[in-house]
């Protein structure tokens, strides 16, 4: 909730020259050192003010932990904020936007040394024991665990996994011993440009059509000015998913690499529009491929906002080339292009109150052959208008979409055309109730596809089709319980000469129980009913779990079960259950007896149908420097 | 010599009349299947063998057929088989059950020649008699559910997590599809592998009808952190799997250390991959003991571990929504990831929930 001023002078030029005048004097102001629970004054004469006001500590919104006591603004952060500096910096809500009013520094009391001691962490936990699987005897020897690296200054950090295990189904790689993840990074800021580089995994994320969301192992660099208006980024990576310690740089394989760039520029201070290019090129398999195949992208953006942020809007185009084959005889290259765009728009501005209401609309138009190696989850093949609206209140969530696509875009001239619609409401309601309604929300929502044939080449039979989805849920929880219920139908009607249709049911419940520090119990259970085209069959899944310590932090016993009855056609039936008495004879090592017994679709040691499973397992937990 | 064939031939004739069990014809249901060249597709398919017995003498049998073939080559099936007991006379028809994976080269191999065949041999374990059936594939812009991409990530975007005990920790599957169809999923656990096996048990299902070119994401209830151990994590299609038969989806694997101190903070709204604006409310379950809660954004810059914080919000309740300070640093079409930390009076964390990710633009 927002800090309202009560003024005498009100929102006038007197109010914005104040304004001006407190921003001159108290930008920077140091307010000394922050002890931990303590709280901040800021010196703002409150009497001057009217309209809401916002405090952030550096990035963090703090404004609900901000109160007036006796006329003076008093700042009390709750969450720890770290040792070193931080800026107040504190807004006034004026016209259509908040502007800065005052700026504070302060120093949290965790000091660091100056910033240039580096901190080592390491967390493992390691096992050593035996079980046997319908009277067979193996031995079980693993460790895994996690080391993090970083400087008081955080300009240096990392962090490594591991996993040694004598089980292979366990193992990275077919390796008894290996890595996970791994990643370290350098940071440099304060100078002209701030840099970042960082060496192996990482997410990257440039732009929405040809470098997006990719999650690989490589090299990258960032330069950035302070203000962020100029930015160039490159990388290399490999092109596919990898965990383990083989390629560990991930430039090693030049049919499995891919590089890139981009370049972002805001050339208009008072404006956030930016402009960017993006440029890629690789070699390695796609998602579902078996052969590596070689390509290459450029991409350039723009996105910004007017209104004082009230509207947003941002656009992309994208051409890639993708050969599947790498050059090969049996496929040629193929040229795809993507434009994919978007506006949206806050209705109510601030002025609504409780009330928020946003509203958007977008044009996407990405050809069927379009494929980026930096960008495996784009979708293809279709143009699309989509229109979006997003609604809150103070107990109501309503998300509204609707998008209408025309599939085979860029395909050939002899595949079918279809239109394929979809709209879809999605609610979420804070009862906020008495009694048992309290702490209640519920879940509520419809999605209806349907798709029309626009072309079809002769012999193409109709595909048509219309399906409902329908879901509802309900949670509910206290101190010591909390349980959800949910229910599912699904219609999907075949309009076609096939009519295949389906009718589907599905409900679920679930719920956990903790009244005391001694004992946890969860359960879960799930009916589904299916009725397709020429089948029917029921599932049945129930699943519990308990934990007791009979005697805290010594002696712990805990139990889980599942089973699972199904007629679904390719479906085996299943049932799972183990149990664990464990003996923490130390406050870092324990001893654990167990025993399982896995039935048909779960039990897949043995290759018998059914394993029955013994331990005895001593287990120890290393930390150092944590 | 003419006499001779002619006695022999005949031997033979009554020697066939005196066999016990024949298969006889085979066929395939569905007969033919649209495929979208998109990406990859899995092929649910009922073959139907006759077996007819004349030897009035209740008998095992096993149908087997040792792998299937793609007419343009390639792909082939792998051994699928059935043993049954029959009475002794008649015609029986036996079904065998596939799931075949067509990939994502494969399917843009058949897009060229348009249209080609998937075909299997059947026999019996004792006579000579076999029986062929085909499905016909067409490559067809929608056609059934094909899968473009396929990721399975933690909720930090990573592929492998070591966790302390009872550390929230949850999963998402990214599916860009094409095609029609109601796509039917399990998450699946098997785990900690020392003490309860490599089997694999479900902990959701999933059902939802999925339309066009699109991407989906699913979220993982929370995973199972609670028992120490190596745990490893799977997004299946279509249920369970058959006995012997493998796909090739994703695997992750996790870690639960011993001794975590930090509690699940578990999130209510918004779901995951909702869009991030002005309306978006947040909301979580309240923890015992807390002051104050930190609901921060994360950029996708870092993956493995949590990225850099791109804005934060303390509040005092289970629920947030955004001002207009926070929301200008989350402007623009990026991706962005949220979490919310719970903290005691003293600022010591209590709880920590998975990180969820949000929509970027559309």
């Amino acid at each position: 909730m927002a800090i309202r001023f009560s003024g005498k002078l009100g929102k006038t030029l007197f109010g914005l020259g104040l304004s001006i005048w407190l921003t001159g004097q108290a930008m920077a102001q140091d307010l000394g050192q922050l002890e931990p629970g303590s709280a901040l004054v800021l010196p703002i004469d409150v009497s001057r003010l009217s309209g809401d006001v916002a405090i952030e500590i550096d990035d963090i919104d703090v404004t609900e932990f901000a109160s007036i006591v006796n006329g003076q603004l008093v700042l009390s952060p709750g969450a720890p904020l770290g040792g070193g500096a931080h800026r107040i910096t504190v807004y006034l809500f004026q016209g259509d936007d908040y502007e800065v009013i005052a700026s504070y520094s302060f120093t949290g009391s965790d000091q660091g040394a100056g910033g240039s001691g580096a901190h080592v962490g390491v967390e493992a936990t390691h096992q050593l024991g035996g079980r046997t699987v319908n009277g067979d005897a193996e031995e079980i020897v693993n460790s895994t665990g996690t080391a993090d690296l970083t400087t008081d200054d955080n300009s240096l950090t990392g962090n490594v996994d591991y996993i040694a295990t004598s089980r292979s189904e366990d193992q990275i790689n077919g390796k008894p011993v290996n890595i996970g993840t791994y990643f370290l990074e350098y940071k440099r800021s304060g100078g002209v440009v701030d840099f970042t580089g960082r060496l192996g995994h990482q997410s990257l994320n440039y732009d929405r059509a040809l470098i997006s969301n990719v999650n690989r192992r490589g090299v990258s660099f960032l330069f950035n000015t302070p203000d962020d208006r100029f930015r160039f980024g490159a990388f290399s990576t490999r092109s596919a998913d990898a965990l383990g310690i083989d390629n560990i740089s991930g430039l090693q394989h030049e049919n499995d690499r891919m590089a890139g760039a981009t370049l972002a520029w805001q050339p208009f201070s008072g404006n956030d529009l930016r402009l960017s290019a993006q440029v890629y090129d690789g070699q390695g398999i796609p998602n579902g491929g078996l052969i590596s195949g070689s390509g290459d992208g450029v991409s350039f953006g723009l996105e910004g906002s007017l209104m004082a942020g009230r509207l947003r809007y941002g656009g992309v185009y994208g051409r890639t080339e993708f050969d599947e084959d790498g050059g090969g005889v049996a496929f040629q290259s193929q040229t795809g292009h993507a434009v994919l765009s978007s506006v949206e728009f806050d209705v109510f501005g601030h002025d609504g109150g409780s009330r928020t209401l946003t509203v958007g609309v977008g044009y996407e138009v990405v050809d069927d052959n379009y494929y980026s190696l930096a960008n495996p989850e784009q979708n293809v093949g279709a143009e699309t208008f989509l229109f979006t609206a997003d609604y809150t209140a103070d107990k109501l969530s309503l998300n509204l979409t609707a998008d209408t696509q025309k599939t085979n875009e860029g395909g050939p001239a002899t595949d079918v055309t279809d239109r394929i619609s979809r709209m879809s409401v999605n609610g979420y309601y804070d009862v906020q109730g008495q009694g048992f309604w309290d702490t209640v929300t519920l879940r509520f929502g419809a999605i209806v596809d349907w798709q029309d044939r626009l072309k079809s080449p002769a012999a193409q039979a109709s595909a048509d089709y219309l399906d409902m989805n329908y879901y509802l849920g309900m949670d509910k929880y206290t101190d010591t319980w909390s349980w959800s219920l949910d229910y599912d139908f699904i219609d999907s009607n075949d309009i076609s000469a096939f009519n295949q249709d389906t009718i589907l049911h599905n409900l679920r419940a679930n719920f956990d129980y903790e009244p005391n520090d001694r004992l946890i119990l969860n359960g879960s259970g799930e009916i589904t009913y299916e009725e397709a085209s020429t089948d029917e069959w029921w599932k049945y899944d129930v699943g519990f779990g308990a934990q007791y310590a009979i005697v805290p932090d010594k002696w712990l016993f805990s139990i889980n079960a599942n089973y699972t009855d199904t007629g679904e056609p390719f479906a085996e039936n299943g049932g799972a259950f183990s149990s664990d008495l464990t003996w923490r004879f130390n406050p870092s090592a324990e001893l654990v007896l167990s025993a399982a017994y896995n039935d048909g679709a779960y039990a897949n040691e043995s290759g018998a149908g059914h394993d029955t499973i013994f331990g005895l397992l001593l287990r120890a937990n290393t930390s150092i420097f944590q | 010599m003419t006499r001779l064939v002619k006695i022999l031939t005949v031997l033979t004739l009554l020697g066939f009349a005196g066999v016990a069990q024949a298969v006889t014809s085979a066929s395939s249901n569905p007969a033919s299947f649209r495929i979208n060249d998109a990406g990859q597709s899995v092929i649910s398919i009922r073959w139907q063998v006759d077996v007819s017995l004349t030897s009035g003498t209740p008998t095992t049998i096993l149908v087997s057929s040792p792998s299937g073939a793609l007419g343009i080559g390639g792909i082939s099936g792998g051994m699928i088989s059935k043993s049954f007991r029959h009475p002794g006379t008649g015609i029986v028809t036996v079904t065998l059950n596939e799931r075949l994976r067509v990939d994502r080269t494969t399917a843009r191999r058949i897009s060229q020649v348009g249209t080609t065949t998937y075909a299997r041999t059947f026999a019996d374990n004792t006579t000579l008699g076999t029986a062929t059936s085909t499905v016909a594939l067409q490559i067809i812009s929608g056609g059934e559910l094909s899968f473009r991409n396929f990721a399975l990530r933690f909720d930090d975007d990573s592929l492998f997590r070591t966790v302390g005990q009872n550390q929230a920790l949850t999963a998402r599957a990214i599916l860009t599809t094409n095609g029609h169809g109601t796509f039917r999923g399990s998450w699946e656990i098997s785990g900690p592998s020392a003490t309860q096996g490599a089997g694999f048990r479900p902990i959701r299902r999933v059902r939802q009808v999925l339309a066009g070119s699109r991407k989906t994401i699913f979220e993982s209830p929370q995973l199972p952190t609670d028992r120490v151990g190596i745990y490893r994590l799977r997004f299946i299609p279509d249920g369970n799997v058959p006995r012997g038969q493998t796909e090739a989806f994703p695997v992750l694997t996790y870690s639960v250390l011993l001794n975590g101190d930090v509690a699940q903070l578990d999130l209510l709204a918004p779901q995951a991959g909702g869009r991030l604006n002005a309306a978006s409310r947040f909301e979580w379950r309240s923890v015992a003991g807390a002051k104050s809660y930190r609901l921060e954004f994360l950029s996708a810059g870092a993956g493995g571990v949590a990225g850099d914080r791109l804005a934060a919000m303390d509040v005092k309740s289970n629920s947030a929504r955004l001002r207009g300070i926070t929301l200008a640093r989350l402007q623009g079409d990026r991706l962005v990831y949220w979490r919310v930390t719970a903290y005691d009076g003293n600022g010591q964390k209590l709880a920590t929930s998975p990180i969820r990710r949000a929509g970027g633009g559309f």
